[in-house]
């Protein structure tokens, strides 16, 4: 399933009662609006993970690398 | 200007969109159901996150809290430290926090998920906050003051106006946000 898919699937799935007479329109056009923050999510996180294990020290990246693959 | 619509700006920070066409989608939609779907759209973001969150807080848990700020505010977003926020243990927050340059702190504080962070923004000792909080008022961001200032308790609230001018601070908000300025005058009174 693609990422847009997996938050489509998170903001339907288990919709608070109260949520429950909601527009189903305006669902939908809250996660067009998600999807292009999901893109910026995805590059946000994939380049500060990267940046962040070139700013730790030599003697302490592997343990890094080990806590970011656990 | 936007008129002061909390709810509203939170959605837009959750989404990052703009508030002003946030506000047409949200027209007809009642306070309670816009509360209760800003909590839905940040715990989906939640649920899809969960992993790779888990995965820095993770990184930032092995590192010496002088590291972890270091790699925080030289390789990381401040919108980025912003999400990993209500993660963090207020011990942790609070370290963190007190290591930030203000500048850098201040822009965290615009991308925060206020609510969500409450019981860290309360535990933050208000002489870390206040240099943020001085660039905030410099560019007149009283959105982000009054977001966070909303999730204080009163003795909290009042320590952090202290070092406020209090009419300036009225004229500032009196005319966007009338509940913040009615708390100001509550903490601060003449």
């Amino acid at each position: 399933m693609s990422a847009q898919g997996e938050f489509e699937r998170a903001l339907r799935r288990a919709v608070p009662p109260e949520l429950q007479g909601l527009d189903d329109g305006l669902l939908e056009q809250l996660t067009v609006l998600a999807d292009a923050e999901r893109v910026r999510r995805d590059e946000e996180l994939r380049d500060s993970l990267t940046e962040a294990l070139k700013e730790i020290p030599l003697p302490l990246r592997g343990v890094a690398k080990r806590a970011v693959i656990r | 200007m936007s008129e002061e619509d909390p709810t509203r700006d939170r959605i837009a920070r959750l989404l990052n969109t703009d508030r002003d066409a946030l506000s047409q989608l949200l027209d007809g939609v009642d306070e309670d159901t816009r509360g209760a779907l800003a909590t839905h759209v940040a715990s989906s973001w939640e649920s899809r996150d969960e992993k790779t969150l888990k995965a820095v807080l993770s990184l930032l848990g092995v590192l010496p809290d002088v590291v972890s700020a270091k790699v925080a505010q030289k390789r990381m977003p401040p919108r980025f430290v912003a999400r990993i926020a209500p993660h963090l243990s207020e011990g942790s927050f609070v370290s963190l926090v007190g290591r930030l340059e203000p500048e850098f702190l201040a822009e965290v504080s615009v991308w925060l998920d206020h609510p969500r962070c409450r019981e860290v923004l309360r535990a933050i000792p208000q002489e870390h906050f206040l240099p943020a909080a001085r660039i905030l008022e410099g560019r007149g961001d009283w959105d982000t003051l009054a977001a966070v200032g909303r999730e204080l308790d009163e003795e909290t609230f009042a320590a952090s106006l202290a070092a406020f001018d209090r009419e300036a601070l009225l004229a500032d908000v009196e005319h966007r946000d009338p509940a913040y300025a009615e708390r100001v005058r509550a903490a601060l009174p003449a």
